[in-house]
């Protein structure tokens, strides 16, 4: 799968789920650089995106994501 | 027992033991004690013997309230993310004229920040009357002010006499969680109980979001002993088959109904561990009752609603002829800060015990107690405690013409909350309302969604009929 893609894909369920259409994915984006990405939403958005691309992330996958761009290597390697 | 002289042999004869981990990050009880010696002095020195404890998740705030307790002194926990207006009340009201901030950042009219001294000294225990306030916490009012909560050392003490009496056989080895905001009275237990041990404590990573750094402290620092708000499980159970604690032996829940479903879940997680519900508000200090789930037979409950099971050592129950769970004994906070006259009938003397009515109603069914939810408009969101009232306070001091009532309704979260306002919605009115309750209110106490009416459905009595509204918010 091609980053650029899933970050294109990623900027539809972000700027949903944390009501910011203009959000820019890069890969070191993470919570404290938006403001409406908190707990609540945070766990909204990994089951988005888990439903968006049919994957099941594990409890210590999400422990170690520390950013957008360890969430994209997660994704091509659930697909791969 | 003298819990405060427990901790202080602890530290004197443990100072290379392992005290805590803030955030991931290792202190010994010999880090403890150093701050103790370059503060000791800076204790004693208070005048009126109360500091206020702008909380940090750092090593030195919880240094700092545990120094406060064996100097003696009074602390009172201040959230530095709290609206001004709280802050100011909460300083105002608990007479604080000096703080302690990690930070050294915290500013206030009238208010010293409390500095350690350039030399170290040796500290030791200082002599008290227990009848001394140990802390305040300010919980929702129904006055639009928050309500200070005095816990007395003897208060204190006779809780972990009770915590003690629950015969845990806690010893050095054990790591206890703490995943409470400092101004919630279960973080105390959480740090106070390990220290008469000379166990370890360990807090919640706060780069993470909430669940996963539950699970990241659970698993990472190999916790034996547990206190969590029930809907830490719903948080978790998404990813219930993922979970594997082998070190975990003891759960308790408290702060919130713990349902029966809730346990069956973490029961299945973390099979063949002891799992107690654990039952009481503030103002009888932690919590006063204990249940412990069975291992094998059916789960003890009311409605879905697990049962809280019998007194702890210390506490005395009752149940009024109203149906009112009634708490008694050394638990019992000696009354509010600058209580008003309704506020001071919540306690009572009977037979030389002093009581407090707890707001919740409640059966005993073999001598085991239940809770069936609360007599008044007081809900708990995330465990926080809130007062109705003071949110409908809030929006009445915002727009005071608008007829306004506020519901709590059981959402895909939690208990979430819902304001109802009797005016047109538009843009402007809705900006200004929520920004001017984040500047009035803590974070919990802001509601969910605010909803624009035409009129209020009203009940058989004339009454804003809130079932009604709860209805149409399900809907």
């Amino acid at each position: 799968m091609d980053r650029e893609q899933i970050k294109t894909e990623l900027k539809g369920i972000f700027a949903e789920v944390f009501a910011t259409p203009e959000i820019e994915i890069t890969d070191d984006l993470n919570a404290e650089k938006v403001d409406r990405w908190d707990s609540l939403t945070h766990l909204n958005m990994i089951s988005e995106v888990e439903s968006f691309y049919s994957i099941k992330f594990k409890l210590k996958e999400l422990i170690g994501m520390k950013n957008v761009g360890d969430m994209i290597d997660l994704i091509i390697s659930k697909k791969a | 027992m003298d819990f405060r002289e427990l901790i202080a042999t602890n530290i004197h004869n443990n100072l290379d033991a392992l005290c805590c981990t803030i955030s991931g990050e290792p202190y010994t009880y010999n880090d403890l004690n150093q701050f103790l010696e370059i503060h000791c002095q800076s204790f004693d020195n208070i005048s009126n013997s109360r500091i206020g404890i702008i909380i940090r998740n750092d090593f030195n705030t919880y240094a700092a309230i545990i120094s406060s307790i064996l100097n003696g002194v009074t602390f009172v926990p201040i959230n530095p993310n709290y609206p001004e207006q709280r802050i100011t009340d909460i300083i105002k009201a608990s007479e604080i004229n000096t703080c302690y901030d990690s930070f050294n950042s915290f500013r206030f009219e009238d208010v010293n920040l409390l500095n350690g001294n350039e030399k170290n000294e040796i500290w030791r225990l200082k002599t008290i009357d227990y009848s001394r306030f140990c802390y305040i916490l300010f919980t929702s009012g129904t006055t639009g002010k928050p309500k200070g909560v005095p816990i007395s050392y003897s208060n204190i003490n006779a809780f972990l006499i009770g915590f003690q009496n629950l015969g845990y056989n806690i010893t050095s080895e054990d790591r206890f969680l703490q995943m409470f905001e400092l101004t919630f009275d279960l973080s105390v237990v959480s740090y106070i109980a390990p220290l008469m041990y000379g166990a370890s404590f360990h807090t919640l990573d706060t780069s993470m979001v909430k669940p996963l750094a539950l699970y990241d402290a659970l698993d990472s620092q190999k916790i034996t002993i547990a206190l969590m708000v029930p809907s830490a499980i719903d948080m978790l159970m998404p990813y219930a088959e993922d979970i594997e604690l082998p070190h975990l032996r003891l759960t308790q829940f408290c702060g919130e109904a713990l349902k029966k479903r809730q346990v069956e879940l973490w029961n299945n997680c973390i099979p063949n561990t002891q799992i107690d519900n654990v039952y009481g508000p503030t103002e009888a200090t932690i919590y006063c009752t204990r249940y412990t789930i069975p291992q094998n037979n059916g789960i003890l409950h009311h409605n879905g609603i697990v049962c809280i099971g019998k007194a702890m050592s210390e506490t005395v129950l009752e149940i009024s002829v109203e149906g009112e769970l009634c708490l008694g004994g050394g638990q019992v906070s000696p009354g509010y800060l600058h209580a008003t006259d309704e506020q001071k009938s919540k306690f009572y003397l009977k037979n030389n015990i002093h009581f407090y009515y707890s707001g919740d109603n409640a059966s005993i069914d073999n001598n085991l107690f239940y809770c069936h939810g609360r007599i008044d408009d007081q809900v708990k969101i995330q465990g926080f405690r809130v007062e109705l009232a003071e949110l409908e306070f809030a929006c009445n001091s915002i727009f005071p013409t608008l007829e306004n009532t506020a519901i709590a309704v059981d959402g895909n979260n939690g208990t979430e909350l819902h304001l109802f306002v009797k005016t047109h919605y538009n843009e402007n009115t809705q900006s200004k309302l929520q920004h001017n309750i984040k500047q009035l209110l803590p974070w919990y106490m802001v509601p969910h969604k605010i909803h624009w009416v035409d009129n209020f459905p009203l009940n058989v009595n004339g009454k804003i009929d809130k079932n009604k509204l709860k209805q149409q918010v399900s809907n």
